[in-house]
């Protein structure tokens, strides 16, 4: 049984273990395979910065909040591991800032300690009048890309650093099942038209006293529309673009100067701070997550798609909830396939 | 008097912002700062410098809680300005928990401090061993940055820095007005201070720039206090141990208390080892007192004592005695312009 992973990005690789761990056992002939051209430190997902935050509305999308959720807890449950470090995971607390009051989000149970900001601590921030607290988790992409690597390393899986062209490709040389987490490219692959770039441009400064994410919301600009400040391991990623439709990855000295001057006004400080590097990124948006499965005759085959793409700006924020669900869909396809080993007498 | 010349001895955290709140109270004063040890070799640097208050017993609450409201509002304000990072000022969330349920749950400081509440559930099943827990936002000294802003602020009020070990504080009077005494441990020689007494604390000082939440056992011995470039992970309340040098056996030992809060500190490295002494007393000796000699009087301003609470309520206690400075430079141009009559 051969499987491909088109992607290594956080869905590609995550998918690629979760499915691994739990059928390697049970499917002695299961080979899996990752294909893509860019890997880490290339990826989307390193350039995030990788706080782990849904959006304010899960806009009804119950499925979603599960899988952020199943996300958050399977991540917290390796808090307490030595292998934090190396993943690239931490406990970090901060703030979200509004001009007005919003309701509470999808996300306020998920998180530790939830709270209304009080005024005191809103007299830190002029020109905002509500907000929020929270203790949640900062898993840093060029950490934890690494790591899933080595895992999947660890486990016989092997990489190919190519472009995949079609599905059919891959179906033409032996492959069983190809699992699609390639991200915002996924159009190259099957034309959807339902998926955009939502692009983003942030600037890594060296600001070590910040030790507090801070996400301000413009209701009215939209989502990361607005500055934003999230401290990483090595660097402080100061960021509010998102630009749906706009393809460029060329870095707009207008962005630059829009986040730089938003930021500082935001906190002072920052004007103290050593920029060291820009960076710009397309998060591969989508009105919900496409995970699901796609059968596509090939002559007298019947090849097996499993789509895992269009997590917009949360890819970090809800990649194992979508890892367990690609994974189950996986497992859907075994049985069909009756490649599934049975237990010794549970023959009829 | 047209321009009081006083000295303050000693350079920690207490001298230098008691320097500095008395050229703002007095512009006029010519002021020197006289020490054995500047930063980075103060008591001060080897502190972590969190704003999280020690109860003094013999001290009335009130006054202490005045002490770390006014020096919790003036970093505050720091923190929130473009010279935070300078001055090595900022803001840190984190826990403070306990084994067992304390007597009182709300401490006198929880309203200074910033969304003060108990810990979640979910919060404290990250620590087994711990039933109940604290959560809050408070500020950071960062040493040495702190100490160093202190110094060049002095520097360009006029303020001169000076080392030299005063042995005796009648060596300052034919060259100064009024002497102020911050002078810490170094007291207990100075003026004989026997209710001044060391509590030996010795702390690693690590990097693990992925720490941001400090943690904070309770019982004052554990702790993990995330810094601008090192984490300090403590520590020890040594009542009564003069002994300067790091000990082997006690860094081991805090680095696994810390890691059992912390697994991820495993990856830590451990960049220095230091020392300091508390200056502990029942209570914080700011005081006024006329010190008299062969018919020569001395007016001299005590600011010390303050053990583990040094930065929490530095800046109440400097502003305090920088006022009894003001008192000592009346009481001296009273006399001074009786003695004209």
């Amino acid at each position: 049984m051969r499987v491909a992973v088109i992607g290594a990005g956080v869905i590609g690789l995550s998918s690629a273990l979760c499915i691994h761990e739990q059928f390697h056992g049970l499917v002695p002939s299961l080979e899996l395979e990752v294909y893509a051209d860019h890997f880490t430190p290339h990826t989307t997902s390193d350039g995030a910065a990788g706080l782990w935050q849904p959006y304010l509305s899960d806009h009804g999308n119950l499925q979603e909040t599960l899988w952020n959720k199943e996300t958050f807890d399977y991540l917290l449950g390796h808090m307490h591991s030595a292998a934090a470090k190396e993943m690239g995971l931490f406990l970090i607390s901060g703030y979200n800032l509004f001009t007005e009051p919003v309701p509470d989000p999808s996300w306020k149970n998920i998180v530790l300690g939830f709270r209304n900001l009080t005024p005191k601590e809103l007299e830190l921030f002029p020109g905002y009048s509500y907000g929020w607290f929270n203790t949640a988790l900062m898993l840093e992409g060029r950490s934890y890309l690494p790591w899933l690597t080595n895992r999947l390393t660890q486990r016989g899986v092997k990489f190919f650093h190519k472009k995949v062209e079609s599905f059919q490709e891959l179906f033409s040389q032996g492959v069983d099942v190809v699992l699609n987490c390639s991200g915002m490219r996924s159009g190259d692959l099957q034309p959807d038209p339902e998926l955009q770039p939502g692009r983003g441009q942030i600037i890594k400064v060296l600001a070590p006293w910040v030790k507090h994410f801070i996400i301000t919301h413009n209701l009215k600009s939209g989502i990361y529309n607005s500055p934003y400040v999230i401290p990483g391991t090595e660097f402080t990623v100061l960021g509010g673009i998102y630009q749906h439709g706009n393809w460029s990855e060329e870095n707009s000295a207008k962005d630059h100067k829009s986040v730089w001057d938003s930021c500082c006004r935001l906190l002072p400080a920052l004007q103290k701070a050593k920029i060291v590097d820009e960076w710009s990124g397309l998060r591969p948006a989508r009105p919900s997550v496409r995970l699901e499965r796609e059968s596509i005759r090939l002559g007298n085959l019947q090849a097996e798609v499993i789509h895992n793409y269009g997590h917009g700006g949360f890819g970090i924020t809800i990649h194992w909830g979508c890892a367990m669900a690609a994974a189950r869909l996986f497992g859907n396809i075994l049985q069909e396939k009756q490649q599934l080993a049975t237990p010794p007498g549970s023959r009829l | 008097m047209a321009s009081p010349k006083v000295a303050v001895v000693g350079a920690g955290v207490i001298g230098l912002s008691t320097a500095l709140c008395i050229t703002e109270t007095c512009p006029s004063c010519s002021v020197t700062v006289l020490s054995d040890q500047f930063s980075p070799n103060t008591t001060s640097d080897v502190a972590a410098g969190m704003l999280i208050p020690h109860t003094y017993p013999d001290t009335p609450i009130h006054r202490q809680k005045q002490w770390f409201r006014e020096t919790f509002t003036y970093l505050f304000a720091i923190s929130n300005s473009a010279e935070a990072s300078e001055a090595g000022i900022h803001l840190v969330s984190g826990w403070q928990i306990f084994k067992s349920t304390p007597n009182e749950e709300l401490p006198f400081w929880s309203d200074v401090v910033l969304g003060f509440r108990a810990m979640s559930e979910g919060e404290l099943s990250k620590f087994p061993q711990h039933r109940f827990g604290q959560a809050f936002t408070t500020l950071k000294c960062d040493c040495p940055s702190y100490l160093l802003w202190l110094e060049k602020r002095l520097k360009a009020a006029g303020t001169q820095m000076c080392t030299r070990k005063v042995a005796d504080l009648w060596e300052l009077h034919s060259d100064y007005d009024i002497v102020v005494n911050c002078a810490g441990m170094g007291a207990h020689q100075l003026v004989r201070d026997k209710q001044l007494f060391p509590v030996r604390g010795q702390v690693l000082k690590v990097h693990a720039p992925w720490v941001k939440q400090f943690i904070r056992d309770g019982d004052g011995l554990t702790y993990i206090y995330p810094g601008i470039h090192r984490v300090t992970l403590g520590g020890t309340r040594e009542k009564g141990s003069w002994i300067l040098s790091p000990d082997a056996g006690t860094t081991r030992d805090i680095f696994d208390r810390c890691c059992a809060l912390e697994p991820s500190l495993q990856g830590a490295q451990v960049m220095e080892v230091k020392v300091g002494l508390r200056p502990s007393r029942q209570c914080v000796r700011v005081q006024r007192e006329v010190l008299s000699q062969g018919g020569v009087e001395l007016p001299v301003v005590h600011n010390y004592g303050h053990g583990a609470g040094g930065f929490s309520v530095h800046r109440g206690t400097a502003s305090e005695a920088a006022h009894l400075v003001g008192e000592c430079i009346s009481a001296l141009q009273g006399s001074s312009s009786r003695a004209k009559l």
